[in-house]
């Protein structure tokens, strides 16, 4: 996979961590090395027997310079081709001029040497095309039996490779790891009559084996059946249980309201979001953990070459940490500092960010809460900016009479305010699920009250 | 020249894949930055290169189609990749970068250009605008983005276009508190070189008007569900158009039996009030280039006149399946996506009607400023838009704001239902980004006043 051969990946990285700091001016300096190798199959159509598969190979390598002035000036430059002097000198003098534009106080200066975690990031099989053409076929034969004519694949397609990430500093840390990772577009459409709809739904994972393609396959099936036929709801207050990949859009919504200083600076959909005041129901803990063992966003190192590890956010309602804040005096920051590529300077954003599993089932759940609109997709339309609050979601579904099904929903336009919602959550299941959103968020099935049909 | 051309080596290239190869080289320059409480922060700029090859037609027995990027592009790499193509050694090694001829950047460029050493003293004028605006703002942020993007396109009959294009855009948002409630407001400037970003807006005005939106949402209330006279400003921006009609004419949504409007062209589709076309040649704008990514010629293509359906967006592909020429719409995010039709500048033209007017002859109604997010469902082109920013239209004059307010409709429907379109045509700010098929294009946007004499306004009023 690699232009730089295994091993000699660090050593360059701290060989050039060791040259930008000897550049004028310069006290620090950060080097950020990714290499990765992607190949999307896709089948189209096999439903209406026109199946194709086709192909496409990616790759991406790229550098990342962060160069640190004094009082914590630090700019951020990057280039493809780490290994042509020329491209570096650019990086390098690029980044060193953007240092001395920065606001002082703005970054800390790079950690120096310790030895990061394995936490089982790879799997060679998701490498390979044959494995992973033969769970695309086999998720396709379960929607084919399951659909039984009624639901067929537009298309079904899957991103799948490696990547290594390398990152040394001046300071003397010096690390690298490698993580794979595939990812299922599966767009299915539902006909029944004169009716159609259309269902797509993402899954990710980073170890083949975490894939089961007969369920993957049902599943699907059935969230692109609901709709078929389906009823809309009265304008009113409304119970909803809303399924993981639903529940997942409230937690992405929730993150950038509970960023350090979102509250101070009028941008917390929390106004009144303070450590140990109350955000919510005790149904909901909050954890943002890129520790988690095959996370989708974890890393033994984040961006920053700090240690990563799971920080509790919110506790049985209760706030206990913001996002990037100092957990105590002179303390280490809250959360991981994240880099989705290197075209991007680190940023304090949400890894793995959670709401707690509960104890019950997702059917125990809805089995003794009455009258209940079953949320299985939807899109969030809020724009609001975090300020507003506001949660507007287009939202699809069941309605559910103590359990049992009565009629498919869809075409609704469920409101509510954050806190609101927030507030009503009465339970969470135990099926946490994580979701690749604009970043990686997790939630299991919740039930609520405290939205509208609009 | 942007960049150094070796049109033997394309040339090489498309040979050595067998069948009719396209390559599409990219050099990009970007950068990125962030103002907040008075620092400047996160400054980063960097560039990339790399080529996308395209199998456009095979070999007989080749597979359907084949498409490989890569970066830093040289002689061997590209062979490689063009083996790859071909269909053999799909799973070898490309060799490293640093061998053999290479494209470059000619002359090399500095990408920290793209944040001029002013910038930061800007910024903060920007930010104290925003906080003069009002007692009540409390806080801002801007966000700015600029980059340089050279192409050059080998198309599948050896012609070579080569292409510039540039954006410097600047998002400010400021968030105004009062009674334990917080708004935020938006501003957004964009041009094509950051020397003029602040030429056509000064610095303080920028920050002034997210400030001024900011305050003016703190007095929003929610709006009952019902139907209503909906009148979009001319600052609105051609969103809904955009959503609803401009995705369905392009060709591929169309070739996937998703298009509400097959098989109609030649038929009334809107109100024959109503003209679009998609422009990429205006000049300046988000969505201008001289040639598509395909190296297709830009041009004006004429979507709806006077409510009669003209034709569909086309790119190489999708002319190809339809018979029909392409139309300069084949467009795609980097060297590592594949093109697909898409908008550029699309543009509701301009009618008579005095948009002073409009709003007069509106006894009750909804005045929109902006949309905010969308769903539109194909082919049944049902749509639900969230109201970012509107208003309550109270005896022909603009009442209160409103919050949490979704217009839904049925795209065709609403579209014979304009009654009244004014004369005061404006072109976006420069705000508009497009996302389809996981590809985010800048676009832009344009349209005058106009009425939707009835439309489905779901409320929050409880």
């Amino acid at each position: 996979m690699s232009r730089l051969p295994e091993g000699d990946a660090t050593g360059f990285a701290q060989e050039v961590a060791r040259a930008c700091q000897r550049r004028n001016g310069i006290v620090a300096s950060e080097v950020y090395l990714k290499e990765s190798r992607y190949r999307r199959t896709e089948r189209i159509g096999s439903g209406t027997g026109t199946a194709a598969p086709a192909g496409t190979q990616a790759e991406e390598t790229g550098l990342a310079l962060r160069l640190f002035r004094a009082e914590g000036r630090a700019g951020h430059a990057w280039a493809p081709d780490p290994t042509d002097a020329g491209t570096l000198e650019i990086a390098a003098a690029a980044a060193a001029k953007l240092a001395e534009r920065a606001s002082p106080g703005a970054a800390d200066l790079p950690p120096g040497p310790w030895e990061p975690p394995d936490l089982d990031l790879y799997d060679p099989a998701v490498e390979q095309e044959e494995p992973v053409a033969s769970l695309l076929a086999r998720i396709e034969a379960a929607i084919l039996e399951e659909g039984r004519g009624e639901v067929e694949v537009e298309s079904l397609a899957c991103i799948a490779g490696g990547s290594r990430v390398t990152l040394a500093t001046s300071a003397g840390f010096a690390a690298s790891y490698r993580s794979t990772l595939m990812t299922l577009i599966l767009a299915l459409r539902a006909r029944r009559g004169a009716e159609s709809v259309f269902d797509r739904s993402v899954i990710a994972a980073r170890h083949l084996s975490m894939l089961d393609a007969d369920r993957l396959g049902r599943e699907a099936v059935r969230r692109a059946r609901l709709p078929l036929e389906g009823a809309a709801l009265p304008p009113g207050p409304v119970r909803v249980a809303l399924e993981p990949r639903v529940a997942a859009l409230l937690v992405e919504h929730l993150a950038a309201s509970l960023v350090e200083g979102a509250v101070e600076r009028g941008r917390s959909a929390l106004p009144a979001a303070a450590p140990k005041e109350s955000v919510g129901s005790g149904a909901i803990t909050l954890v943002e953990d890129a520790s988690l063992a095959r996370g989708l966003a974890s890393a033994p190192f984040d961006g920053e070459a700090r240690p990563t590890r799971p920080w509790t956010l919110i506790e049985r309602g209760t706030l206990r940490h913001l996002l990037g804040a100092r957990a105590g005096r002179g303390g280490e920051r809250v959360g991981s500092a994240s880099r989705t590529s290197f075209t991007e300077p680190p940023r304090r954003e949400p890894a793995n960010l959670h709401l707690a599993r509960g104890e019950r089932g997702p059917r125990a759940l809805v089995a003794e809460a009455g009258s209940v609109f079953r949320v299985t997709g939807a899109s969030l339309l809020g724009r609001g900016g975090p300020a507003s609050g506001e949660v507007v979601l287009a939202a699809s579904g069941e309605r559910l009479e103590s359990g049992a099904f009565v009629e498919g929903v869809r075409g609704v336009t469920l409101v509510g305010r954050l806190r609101d919602i927030l507030a009503g959550v009465l339970e969470a299941g135990n099926d946490l699920s994580f979701h690749l959103r604009g970043s990686v968020v997790g939630s299991p099935t919740l039930l609520i009250d405290g939205m509208w049909v609009a | 020249m942007p960049l150094s051309i070796e049109r033997d080596l394309l040339a090489k290239a498309a040979a050595r894949a067998g069948g009719r190869v396209e390559i599409f080289v990219e050099h990009r320059q970007q950068a990125a930055a962030r103002f907040e409480a008075g620092l400047f922060v996160d400054p980063s700029c960097g560039f990339l290169l790399g080529a996308g090859l395209r199998l456009v037609e095979a070999e007989a027995g080749a597979p359907a189609w084949r498409f490989v990027h890569l970066e830093s592009p040289t002689e061997p790499r590209l062979l490689q990749a063009a083996d790859r193509l071909r269909g053999g050694a799909s799973d070898s090694e490309l060799p490293a970068p640093s061998a053999g001829r290479r494209f470059r950047a000619d002359p090399p460029s500095d990408p920290a250009a793209l944040v001029p050493a002013g910038l930061p003293a800007a910024l903060a004028q920007v930010e104290r605008g925003a906080l003069g605006a009002d007692p009540r703002v409390s806080s801002c942020r801007i966000d700015y983005e600029a980059w340089r993007q050279e192409v050059l396109i080998f198309d599948a009959d050896g012609r070579l276009t080569e292409d510039t294009r540039a954006s410097v855009r600047l998002q400010v948002r400021a968030a105004a508190r009062a009674g334990g409630r917080c708004e935020e407001g938006v501003a957004v400037v964009s041009c094509p070189d950051p020397l003029d970003l602040f030429a056509s807006l000064s610095t303080a005005e920028i920050g002034r008007r997210a400030g001024d939106a900011a305050v003016a949402r703190l007095d929003a209330a929610p709006l009952p569900s019902g139907e209503y006279a909906v009148v979009f400003a001319n600052r609105c921006g051609g969103a809904l158009f955009h959503e609803a009609l401009g995705h369905a004419l392009e060709a591929d949504v169309l070739l996937r039996g998703e298009s509400p409007y097959a098989g109609m062209v030649g038929e009334p589709i809107a109100s024959p009030l109503i003209t679009v076309a998609d422009d990429p040649t205006l000049p300046g704008r988000r969505g201008s280039y001289r040639s598509d990514d395909e190296g297709t010629a830009a041009r004006r293509t004429l979507l709806v006149k006077e409510g009669v359906l003209r034709g569909f967006m086309n790119d190489r592909r999708t002319a190809a399946a339809l018979g029909a020429e392409p139309t300069g719409n084949g467009r795609r995010g980097s060297f590592r996506d594949l093109p697909h039709p898409r908008m550029s500048n699309l543009v509701v033209e301009g009618w008579k009607d005095d948009p002073d007017e409009i709003l007069r002859g509106t006894r009750e109604g909804l005045y929109v400023v902006e949309l905010g997010g969308a769903r539109v469902s194909f082919p049944s082109g049902e749509f639900a838009f969230e109201v970012a920013d509107g208003f309550r239209i109270e005896g022909g004059r603009i009442g209160r704001p409103v919050e949490g307010a979704v217009l839904v409709g049925h795209g065709p429907e609403v579209l014979r239902r304009i009654d009244r379109v004014g004369s005061d045509f404006l072109l976006d700010p420069g705000a508009g980004s497009c996302d389809k098929e996981g590809q985010r294009l800048p676009v832009s946007l344009g349209q005058p006043t106009l009425r939707v004499s009835r439309l489905a306004v779901r409320g929050t009023a409880r």
